[in-house]
């Protein structure tokens, strides 16, 4: 199916592009987000933050701010009655106590009536550090074995050899979320001891358990709630001010607002981990792989956070959406003191699919084949089994995505520019140096393969209510609205399933039990049955309460289109009156299969609960001299279980795609000793309008058994797939290798001379066989346990 | 603060005149907004004018509010989201549009954007598609890679001539 | 109407700016305010003398010794006004800086005041071979731009207090080319500039290059290199010239490595942004 752009009409139900639920409020700049929070007696919260990359804390002094009047708590590590919090395991300081570990990390906090005189306290405080030597390399983490998790498989013959053989090495940036909405939120106290928190957050109750221990409170006496959020991406998983204003809250009685800049909102926060990555295809002279080797490195920070998720999604996914028969893959996620990082939209796969189809493109030039025709050769195929021993027991379209891709028109070629206007139509927008002459197109095309939900024993459910009361349905349910529209998708499923239209959805907090995080493309696969089985019992209910009242048979009757209706359609009586006024409900649970690590292979489950696949063709126009590069189009065909709203799922699509155009070209956060240099939007480069391709989508429909309505994730994989297509597309303009991203106009006009030296191949690879500890982090915050 | 730093004016916002009691004489029209005077519609994503989501219209142009002092507004008109939005809950056109196109998706970016789009087919209603790609270079988004925006503007705008 | 305060002072005329700032030396002076306020970061503030009520710096005429163009002019006013379109280089330059709603205040003065690396209209101003006017407690004097960023360079802060009035651009022909790289596709701070002025009846070539120093600069060695080397009444397109023209120019500059480019690259760009603005001039003046 085309996507289609439009919402609204008056079509409902799953498969419509109905107008979201907030979208009025939000256009007319009515919809509260966490900066817009506020509460009688408020009081402001601010956040003193290592200057230093790595430092011993020989003294706090937190008497000066404190004598400042005006405010009203200061606060160190030992007001922490447990100073550990964290994704996965328990290992980062809500506080620094002895050490900090990464320039911005939080060292003490204050509450203040005025944010001025908040900000003043912070200045007063005196902190002694003793600094030491950050580990600032990755490669240097590696050999030191600062290893947060190591993972190494093996598929087929591993020793195998093809008669072709192709590698490279690939770097890949820090990437920052760059929601729009800063971190900000309220903390209050409830008056029973307990607290409320209120902000932005993917998963509610990941932040309920983590803040409650930390305050040594049961859960049951916090609160968590959503209130608007301006966009995730992945960069809401871990707490920042939460624990801290829950603190200040209960300290003083009193509710407290933080709100960052968005300087504050780069510092505090983790970001992508960059990559680099060995690959090495082996081939027979035809392009049939017979074997894939790789070295993965991942840079984490000096936390686990993710860490270990993050490795685990990369070594299983470098064969890309390709059946590879033989391979040898290895991964390290390594700690550094370059600040923190963790998961970001595409986690873990974004990298190793770069890498992936890199040397994708390398193999084909070294064979002299069309990288399209490379692709075909080898697409995986149901009944193919992947190099982690999964066998690919649903549909896998590939092929046909790549068909339908290269199937679709390519734009006109850039016009003879005439005037300014036209002239913005080639690199370099506005006053740029190019003209027609200095421009090269080139054509790339990219596969992608993406897992939807958290892998390798992570549970994964939902649980909601739907509740219908005089001909409205209510959904309850804690899956976090972030922006993507799944708030739009509730309301369908409840229009499908239960047959009424006037469907409204409640807030999103911790009074209910847990839905999935807002993370791994999962939202819709999981929260989606759960209001569909909830929906669905609670049609059950209230058509056996009609037929008992009519003297009917319950199975003869369904509702449609807010009207009770016979079987053959014939409508017998409003929901709204049929009702009688009674409050139907129904609460429901809904749980994926479960999946095991990536580098276990005698259990039985599988390593991802599904995967989802897509091809991008992409056409860039580059001024080879200058290194300046405009992407012109991208043909993306990506496969969906099944699309519930079109008109949201081709806004995930070309967001992704452009967020994905960043990474490619010019998104990259660095540090030097330790610090980072460009952590604002000045210095930090977002694409912008006039860097938006045209972006033609299409969906293949392929229902992923198991799963009511078939719903299979979108949000991540256009971001995985962009960079790689874009990437592609530049080496076929230029000529050359370009195997880092961001391909800056520097490198792309290969300005940056020095080649990338294999620092992963295997004549490196020894220096970095010493012991490391192997652990794996299993997402443990939700055991229950109803086996 | 010393309080001698404080001073008080009137503002002119969305026609209606506004009480700025002893306020830094540093603050900005961004924090006057939102802080002294409650209207959080403006939103502020950055602190550097670089994102647009603090756009807010002066004597029609559209302008950084987190660059701007606010002391140096007084005797402007001052037009946020909040005047531009009709007072009977209607949507205008270009916010009819962009819900239309589903060029919402978390919203943070929406109230400078609609504020500087219709700046922009203002003061050029022959706005052509890669003048609107330029012009709207203030401001970012970070959800819906644009597409969907830049479609409701430029339906906006042939409308308006006639198209 | 306005407010007034000794830390807040919006003057009505030259000298009462000057003398709020002899009273108060740490106050700053402000106009457009996109890049003070934006630089200010936590530091508070000693005080602003806003310049946006002095009718003098609004100003925009036609000369005898050339354009005037007000400092207090904000880039979206010189790209609406029909005069300053004569100016062609300062149109093409405007519409490529920073974004619409930084443009609505930006000024020219405030483009020249701060001399930094990035500034958009300086490098024009310069291949214009504009002059400053300069207002301080000796009167007004007036200096050629060049001059004056150099001085700004060696010394950001002048003893006695003094503000930008003004620029004059002398009335000339000429062909006007601008062209810059920035980060991306959309609007943006300049990482290379070049803007050309090249008149081919008077056998003039004037090089204003940003980006490649600590400030605006003009390419003199490759100003003199090409009216020499170029032969005026020809026909056929100086491609080898143009590239030795680019070579020099590149070779005498000060480019230095920040977050958007490296030296390397800025050379490199340079270079090659002037060969192309020479060819074109050549090719569009034939």
């Amino acid at each position: 199916m085309a996507a289609d752009p439009r919402s609204g009409g008056s079509a409902t139900g799953v498969g419509a592009s109905i107008v979201r639920p907030d979208a009025i409020a939000k256009v007319r700049g009515e919809f509260e987000f966490a900066t817009d929070l506020r509460a009688a007696g408020m009081l402001w919260g601010a956040t003193l933050r290592s200057p230093h990359p790595l430092a011993r804390i020989l003294k706090v002094d937190l008497t000066p701010a404190k004598r400042i009047p005006g405010v009203r708590a200061v606060l160190g590590a030992w007001d922490v009655p447990v100073n550990k919090f964290g994704a996965v395991d328990k290992d980062t300081p809500v506080l620094a106590d002895e050490m900090v570990r990464y320039v911005g990390e939080p060292v003490a906090i204050v509450a203040a009536e005025t944010p001025a005189l908040a900000r003043q306290a912070i200045d007063a405080i005196g902190v002694t550090y003793e600094p030491m030597r950050p580990v600032t390399d990755a490669l240097e983490a590696l050999a030191a074995g600062h290893i947060y998790r190591h993972v190494s498989l093996t598929h087929g013959d591993p020793d195998i050899e093809g008669e072709v053989q192709a590698e490279g090495e690939y770097l890949t940036p820090r990437q920052d979320h760059s929601f729009l909405a800063p971190d900000a939120g309220l903390a209050r106290p409830d008056g029973r001891g307990g607290v409320e928190v209120i902000g932005a957050s993917q998963w509610v109750h990941a932040d309920r358990e983590q803040i409650a221990a930390c305050l040594a409170l049961p859960e049951e006496k916090v609160l968590v709630v959503n209130s608007g959020i301006g966009g995730s991406f992945g960069g809401r998983v871990s707490m920042t001010w939460q624990v801290h204003g829950a603190l200040l809250a209960l300290h003083t009685g009193r509710p407290v607002k933080f709100v960052y800049s968005r300087r504050e909102t780069f510092l505090a926060r983790y970001h992508r981990h960059p990559s680099r990555i060995w690959v090495r295809h082996h081939a027979n002279r035809d392009g049939t792989l017979v074997k894939l080797e790789a070295r993965i490195l991942l840079e984490d920070g000096p936390y686990s956070h993710t860490a270990a998720a993050g490795i685990g999604n990369s070594c299983s996914l470098i064969q890309g959406a390709y059946n590879v028969p033989n391979a040898a893959i290895e991964g390290w996620a390594v700690a550094t003191n370059n600040g923190m990082c963790g998961s970001m939209r595409g986690f873990g796969v974004v990298e190793p699919i770069f890498a992936c189809e890199s040397n994708m493109d390398r193999l084909a030039r070294l064979l002299g084949m069309e990288g399209a025709e490379l692709r075909r050769r080898n697409l995986i195929k149901p009944g193919d089994t992947w190099t982690f021993r999964q066998v690919q027991d649903r549909p896998a379209p590939v092929s046909e995505l790549v068909d339908l891709c290269q199937g679709m028109p390519l734009p006109a070629a850039p016009l003879e520019e005439e005037s300014n206007s036209v002239r913005g139509a080639l690199p370099g927008g506005v006053a740029t140096p190019t003209r027609r002459k200095h421009v090269r197109r080139g054509v790339g095309l990219a596969t992608a393969v993406k897992n939807t939900c958290f892998s390798e024993g992570c549970p994964v459910n939902s649980t909601a209510l739907v509740t219908l009361h005089n001909g409205i349905a209510t959904v309850d349910c804690a899956a976090a609205e972030v922006g993507q529209g799944f708030v739009a998708i509730a309301i369908q499923i409840v229009q499908s399933t239960l047959g009424v239209n006037d469907v409204r959805v409640a807030g999103c907090d911790t009074a209910m039990p847990p839905a999935a995080s807002t993370d791994a493309q999962q939202q819709t696969i999981t929260s989606g049955p759960a209001i569909h089985l909830a929906a669905s019992r609670l049609k059950e209910r209230f058509l056996q309460f009609f037929g008992r009242e009519h003297g009917l048979d319950a199975a003869t009757l369904d509702i449609r289109d807010d009207f009770v209706v016979s079987r053959q359609g014939d409508r017998l009586a409003p929901v709204a009156e049929a009702g009688m006024g009674l409050v139907f409900r129904a609460t429901e649970r809904f749980d994926q299969r479960m999946t095991r690590p990536v580098d276990d292979p005698h259990a039985p489950e599988p390593v991802h609960v599904a995967l989802s696949f897509s091809a991008n063709r992409c056409v860039v126009d580059v001024d080879v001299e200058l290194g300046l590069v405009r992407v012109v189009q991208m043909d993306v065909v990506q496969d969906a279980g099944r699309v519930a709203n079109p008109a949201l799922a081709l806004g995930q699509v070309t967001g992704g795609s452009l967020m994905g155009l960043g990474f490619a070209l010019s998104e990259s956060l660095d540090y030097r000793d330790g610090r980072p240099v460009n952590g604002d939007w000045r210095d930090y480069h977002l694409p912008r309008m006039a860097d938006a391709p045209v972006v033609n989508c299409r969906f293949v429909e392929r229902p992923i058994p198991g799963i009511p309505f078939g719903f299979n994730g979108i949000g991540e994989m256009p971001h995985v797939q962009a960079p790689a297509a874009i990437l592609s597309a530049l080496r076929a303009a230029t000529g050359r290798e370009l195997p880092a991203a961001p391909a800056t106009a520097e490198r792309v006009a290969l300005i940056e001379r020095d080649a990338l030296p294999m620092r992963l191949s295997d004549s490196a690879v020894d220096a970095f066989n010493g012991p490391g500890r192997s652990r794996i982090g299993k997402f443990l915050r939700f055991q229950r346990v109803e086996e | 603060m010393n309080r001698h730093g404080l001073l008080s004016y009137d503002l002119r916002i969305n026609g209606a005149s506004h009480d700025v009691v002893d306020t830094h004489f540093s603050a900005t029209l961004l924090e006057v907004l939102r802080n002294g005077i409650g209207l959080v519609g403006t939103k502020q994503g950055c602190e550097d004018g670089r994102c647009g989501a603090c756009t807010v219209l002066i004597d029609g142009q559209a302008v950084n509010s987190c660059l701007e002092l606010a002391a140096e507004t007084v005797g402007r008109e001052i037009v946020t989201i909040e005047g531009y939005n009709r007072p009977d809950g209607s949507l205008t056109p270009l916010q009819e549009a962009l819900v239309r196109h589903a060029a919402i998706q978390c919203g943070f970016c929406i109230p400078g954007i609609v504020l500087a789009a219709e700046s922009l087919l203002a003061e050029r209603p022959d706005a052509t598609e890669a003048e609107i790609r330029t012009e709207m270079d203030g401001n970012l988004c970070r959800c819906t890679g644009y597409s969907s925006i830049l479609a409701a503007i430029l339906e906006v705008a042939e409308a308006r001539r006639g198209c | 109407m306005s407010v007034s305060h000794p830390l807040f002072l919006p003057a009505i005329s030259l000298g009462e700016a000057l003398e709020a700032k002899e009273a108060n030396s740490a106050a700053a002076f402000i106009a457009g305010g996109t890049s003070l306020i934006a630089d200010r970061g936590a530091r508070e503030p000693a005080g602003y003398i806003s310049l946006r009520r002095i009718s003098a710096l609004q100003e925009i005429a036609r000369r005898p010794d050339g354009l005037f163009v007000g400092a207090g002019c904000t880039i979206a006013a010189l790209l609406r006004d029909p005069l300053v379109a004569s100016a062609s280089l300062l149109v093409q330059a405007g519409r490529a800086t920073a974004t619409r709603q930084v443009r609505s205040r930006a000024t020219i003065g405030g483009n020249i005041a701060v001399p930094l690396a990035d500034r958009s209209l300086a490098p024009c101003l310069l291949a214009l071979e504009a002059s400053v006017h300069v207002h301080s407690r000796e009167g007004l004097r007036l200096t050629p731009l060049e001059r004056y960023l150099s001085d700004r360079v060696k010394a950001a802060e002048t003893p006695a207090p003094e503000i930008l009035v003004g620029v004059t651009i002398p009335h000339t022909g000429g062909y006007h080319y601008y062209s810059r790289v920035a980060a991306g596709n959309g609007g943006g701070y300049a990482t290379v500039s070049v803007a050309l002025l090249f008149d081919r009846e008077r056998h003039v070539v004037r090089l204003g290059l940003g980006g490649v120093g600590p400030t605006a600069r003009r390419a003199h060695e490759a100003e003199a290199f090409a009216e020499a080397a170029l032969n005026w009444k020809g026909r056929s397109a100086p491609t080898s010239l143009a590239t030795r023209i680019g070579e020099i120019a590149a070779q005498h500059c000060d480019p230095s490595t920040d977050m958007s480019a490296s030296s390397a690259y800025r050379r490199h760009a340079v270079r090659v942004m002037v060969q192309r603005a020479l060819e074109e001039a050549w090719e569009a003046t034939r």
